[in-house]
């Protein structure tokens, strides 16, 4: 059987697809069989099915193989073409520089996986070893990332299972922070806008091809986050904290001048810093261990104690 | 080079059709060039490339054929030309090209930026609209460093460590930047320790250029597997609370298994329990290691050193 043998399947497919591609109408499966015929095996069922896994495997590489009922003498029967508009000649009109910069790019870029140098290729460009001292490693591989992007690309919508719950949701961007990649969108059950985290999305996620969205206009994936609850907040609430000598360069150059109240003849400071986020605080303080010390106000110093003595009993 | 292994027709399919356009546009290349191009073997490559020499439209005579031919190295395109389409960006690609040039732009030195954004708005065909980002820290001293790669110019250094909380003096001679995870580091040789190190830049306290250079060596950039295979490290089992997940999304873990309550137990390479105390300290009672036994108290002791300070002392002394 032809498809047994990997390099003869090749070449007929490539033959398939020159003789569609050149062809200035749409063929019927049996006009193609009847200038085909002796690659495809013997007998109709047989053809059929090897005809049909090969259009599969060219619509699934992204030939666009489309199917168009004839009228007239060939009433009913099917005829296919390649739709020229998707697939052809295209020209970006990318400069040479413009070319460059996407080489430079790919090789500067490290994503884990070979998809951007294929792009690069696709394009025409080379693949480059820059040779450049500097670097980005940026995850992204799998096959979850480029399903939700393909969705935020054409707005459609997309389902999947989080935290073990069904979830549809209209997908707007996607954000790598911290290693981490998340799908900002609107959950249309909950109405809302939410983060989800794709590495945490359980099984596959499906798109809703028989539906569009609309992404709202003042959306901005560079501020899709929520304001990270350890980040400060502006408030005319502080705390007076005397910081160790050892850190507290660290310190101020992390607040400013403006924040130190006193400078001590050992070295350490005492800074002002806004408490009023309390997580915030606390993770701030910490930090230091036992080299920052809360000063004032007492009831401040009195919630710091009240939380050590915590961790000492609980723990 | 390639790994070795039956190629399936698809695969074989999918590597010429990229191929063939690339190769028409070229018309001439040496084999061993297209061959590293295509991260295949030059024997694979010509053998794909003979098979599409021999593939046309009906009735199949010669000039009927993709025009290739191999003439002492090179493959040759003649001017009957068949198979120069190109396959549509599958979405793996086209996601791809979306991250690497959110995550160009901000690599200190990459100076084809214009370039790359005036590429980006030709590709809005088959990219959309922007909708990726690649969020990276821009520290006080990345560009400094970077310029310091490039020079050789050695640079001294007042460097915070936080497994010990403390800052040290060195001088070092910079051999990469690299990012990770959102992360900007420098590998340079250090004084104080005579070794490689890699250092975050954030944490870099002061930095001053000392006039002297170091020839550069351009190595290529080698980006670590923290902390897997360091020696004197503890691997930290914990459970923590949803409140404090965002221990899992600032530091690495080794593996991560989520509760129906939102709860999550993870496990963490420890290199200091100095390091595991400040975790434990601001993570307050949304984390509790449960192994290793030596690590169980870790809060409660972090705690109790810090509580020392408070009640050996007066407020406003």
């Amino acid at each position: 059987m032809a498809t047994a043998d990997p390099k003869r399947a090749t070449e007929r497919m490539l033959n398939l697809l020159a003789l569609i591609t050149n062809s200035l109408r749409p063929l019927t499966f049996d006009e193609i069989m009847n200038r085909m015929g002796s690659q495809y095996p013997d007998g109709h069922e047989a053809r059929r099915t090897a005809f049909e896994r090969d259009k599969k495997v060219l619509r699934e590489l992204g030939v666009p193989f489309t199917m168009k009922t004839l009228g007239g003498a060939d009433a009913g029967k099917t005829a296919y073409a390649i739709d020229k508009s998707g697939y052809g000649l295209v020209d970006f009109g990318l400069t040479a520089e413009e070319m460059s910069a996407l080489q430079e790019a790919a090789a500067l870029v490290q994503t884990g996986t070979t998809w951007g140098k294929q792009a690069v290729l696709w394009l025409g460009g080379d693949v480059v070893d820059s040779g450049a001292l500097t670097a980005s490693h940026v995850p992204a591989d799998g096959d979850t990332l480029p399903v939700l992007w393909q969705a935020i690309a054409s707005s459609r919508p997309v389902a999947f299972t989080y935290h073990g719950k069904s979830r549809n949701v209209h997908p707007y961007g996607l954000v790598s922070r911290n290693g981490f990649w998340y799908l900002a969108g609107k959950d249309s059950v909950r109405d809302s806008q939410i983060v989800f985290r794709v590495d945490r999305i359980d099984g596959n996620v499906t798109i809703d091809n028989d539906s569009t969205f609309v992404r709202p206009q003042d959306f901005e994936i560079t501020s899709a986050f929520a304001r990270d609850p350890k980040d400060f907040v502006e408030s005319s609430e502080r705390a007076l904290v005397r910081i160790d000598g050892g850190v507290a360069p660290a310190v101020i150059r992390e607040l400013g001048d403006e924040a130190v109240v006193i400078r001590h003849d050992d070295g350490s400071v005492d800074v002002q810093v806004p408490c009023a986020n309390l997580i915030a605080f606390r993770t701030w303080l910490f930090a230091m261990v036992d080299r920052a010390e809360v000063i004032s106000p007492p009831e401040i110093r009195e919630m710091v104690v009240s939380w050590l003595r915590e961790m000492v009993e609980v723990h | 080079m390639a790994r070795r292994g039956p190629r399936g027709a698809a695969e074989r399919l999918r590597g010429l059709l990229v191929m063939l356009p690339w190769l028409m546009q070229r018309q001439s290349v040496r084999i061993s060039d297209m061959a590293r191009q295509f991260n295949m073997s030059e024997a694979d490559l010509v053998e794909d490339l003979e098979l599409a020499s021999m593939c046309g439209v009906p009735p199949y005579r010669p000039f009927d054929l993709a025009d290739l031919w191999i003439d002492d190295e090179y493959i040759n395109v003649g001017p009957n030309k068949q198979f120069e389409q190109r396959l549509r960006l599958s979405a793996h690609e086209a996601f791809t090209l979306s991250v690497l040039a959110s995550a160009a732009d901000d690599i200190p030195g990459f100076a084809q930026g214009d370039h790359l954004q005036s590429a980006l708005i030709k590709l809005q065909r088959v990219l959309g609209d922007n909708m990726v980002d690649v969020e990276t820290q821009s520290p006080e001293f990345l560009d400094a460093v970077t310029d310091a790669a490039g020079s050789g110019e050695l640079l001294n250094i007042v460097y915070w460590t936080p497994a010990r909380n403390e800052e040290s003096q060195r001088m070092v001679v910079v051999r990469s930047v690299f990012s990770d995870k959102g992360n900007w580091y420098m590998s340079a040789d250090d004084s104080a320790s005579g070794e490689r190190r890699h250092f975050r830049i954030d944490r870099i306290r002061a930095l001053e250029p000392t006039g002297q250079f170091s020839a550069v060596t351009r190595e290529p950039v080698d980006i670590p597997q923290w902390f897997s295979d360091a020696p004197h490290t503890d691997t930290v089992v914990a459970h923590v609370l949803p409140h404090a997940a965002w221990i899992v999304e600032s530091y690495p873990c080794r593996s991560i298994s989520e509760n129906p309550d939102g709860s999550l137990d993870i496990e963490m390479v420890v290199s200091s329990e100095h390091w595991l105390s400040r975790m434990v300290l601001r993570a307050g009672d949304g984390i509790s290691v449960t192994s290793p036994s030596h690590l169980v108290d870790v809060a409660q002791r972090a705690a109790s050193q810090v509580l020392t300070r408070y009640e050996s002392k007066t407020a406003s002394s």
